[in-house]
């Protein structure tokens, strides 16, 4: 009698949970159907407003915008970068010491990474190599 | 008086209400409705469900009706008893709510709520999968003490939750003299925001009375759009790492605490807290915001640096 029961409740989660998963398919379906695909696209002017209003104390001396425009980082006299990058159509930002950045860098593009599992590693795409080399040395610090 | 389960009742009604906006949105010229951040809303919200079967709802239930037991009064079995517990309750939420953004600890729960950076329907079903056992242990209890039955308490728990869904949109402005007493959705828009202006306030879940009883109210300014997230928007929309990022972060800093004092000033103390002020509160966002003028952006400023 109480495997009958049971297998019945069981029975009637298992349904209750694959109805929500269906609800939160087609929810997920008619907002990428809307347009809700659509990716922030990094630029200068962009990340500059989002890193004034996440930090307005950080003085950027420099930018390195990816060219593709997924991520920006900007470092300051004091030994600080900041991050920008896009989520979905957002950007977000995050201020590290250098030191804490591990970065390399293959021809134009530079790779950077921080330990933040809510921080993606990305690469950005610099001008020249030499750019992404120069911009490695920022993270490298003096040999 | 029986108690239904308000919140599997109402889902249907979360769906098309979500449909609705979604399409309103689109048509409106509003933008897009994000899809990514959308479906990671609504699979913590699905996880919120599903968490507490692996035991916090039993545990949960267990010091609810045990606390009854020592009940100083008996709430009768009546309409305006269920008034009463649903007033009472709500201004249990409203301190919950408060210590949730004020100690680390449960806002490692709460962040998860916080972290879309958008702001609609969806948002609202971005629910915690953590936490209900200490929410109960340290808030609801007092309540089945007072003499309310658990039953009744779970009953205008989610009816307060299911309150709570239909707020978290900016389809809809202000509701004249609503504002006074209720919830809206434009002070929650203020709750959501990040402008430093509009941290740590707007706690309420049904009855705004109780922020601008304890100071805590502060109303949607038409002329400071509120920016939505936390103050480290997270870089992902991983549902599991937007369940844990906090409690590893607090781990973390706990295992790496050059001190016990500056363990307990890690896990409970405010979020932002750190020993050498290296890291900012709301309350040090809020003196740096006063002092940079943040939100204001000259738009010459955004063309004066060097790039590459």
């Amino acid at each position: 009698m109480v495997d009958a029961e049971t297998k019945k409740m069981t029975g009637n989660l298992l349904f209750d949970l694959a109805i929500s998963l269906g609800a939160v398919a087609l929810l997920v379906v008619l907002s990428v159907l809307l347009g809700g695909l659509r990716n922030a696209e990094v630029t200068l002017d962009s990340a500059v407003a989002r890193a004034r209003l996440d930090e307005p104390d950080f003085e950027a001396e420099e930018w390195l915008i990816d060219r593709e425009g997924r991520a920006a980082v900007a470092v300051s006299g004091k030994g600080e970068a900041l991050l920008a990058f896009a989520v979905g159509d957002r950007i977000a930002t995050r201020r590290v010491l250098l030191q804490s950045v591990a970065a390399a860098a293959d021809g134009k593009s530079l790779r950077l990474a921080v330990k933040d599992s809510t921080v993606p590693v990305f690469s950005l795409a610099a001008k020249d190599t030499a750019t992404a080399m120069k911009w490695l040395g920022h993270f490298s610090g003096p040999d | 008086m029986e108690f239904p389960d308000v919140v599997t009742m109402a889902v249907p009604a979360f769906v098309v209400l979500i449909v609705i906006e979604m399409v309103a949105w689109r048509l409106s010229g509003r933008g897009d409705y994000e899809a990514r951040d959308s479906a990671a809303s609504l699979i913590m919200g699905l996880g919120s469900q599903i968490a507490p079967l692996f035991g916090g709802a039993a545990i949960v239930a267990a010091i609810l009706f045990a606390a009854y037991e020592f009940r100083i009064f008996e709430a009768p079995n009546t309409w305006w008893a269920v008034a009463l517990c649903f007033v009472v309750d709500d201004f249990r939420y409203y301190w919950w709510h408060r210590i949730s953004h004020e100690r680390r600890w449960f806002w490692a729960s709460h962040v998860i709520h916080h972290s879309s950076q958008h702001y609609n329907l969806t948002t609202a079903l971005r629910q915690t999968w953590t936490g209900a056992v200490l929410g109960a242990l340290l808030f609801k209890a007092p309540l089945a003490v007072l003499g309310f039955h658990p039953l009744m308490l779970a009953f205008v728990g989610g009816l307060n939750l299911v309150y709570q869904f239909w707020i978290h949109t900016e389809m809809i402005g202000r509701l004249g003299p609503l504002e006074w007493i209720m919830n809206t959705p434009s002070h929650h828009r203020v709750h959501h925001a990040t402008n430093p202006r509009y941290l740590d306030a707007n706690y309420a879940g049904t009855f705004i009375l109780w922020d601008r009883l304890f100071g805590t109210f502060i109303p949607e300014d038409q002329d400071e759009r509120p920016r939505y997230g936390i103050i480290k928007n997270l870089g992902t929309f991983n549902p599991v790492k937007i369940a844990f990022h906090e409690w590893i972060g607090i781990a973390r800093d706990v295992v790496q605490a050059r001190s016990f004092r500056e363990a307990l000033g890690y896990a409970f103390g405010p979020p932002g807290w750190s020993p050498d002020g290296s890291r900012m509160t709301s309350k040090m966002i809020k003196a740096r915001a006063a002092k940079f003028d943040a939100d204001k952006i000259p738009a010459s400023d955004l063309q004066s640096l060097p790039a590459e």
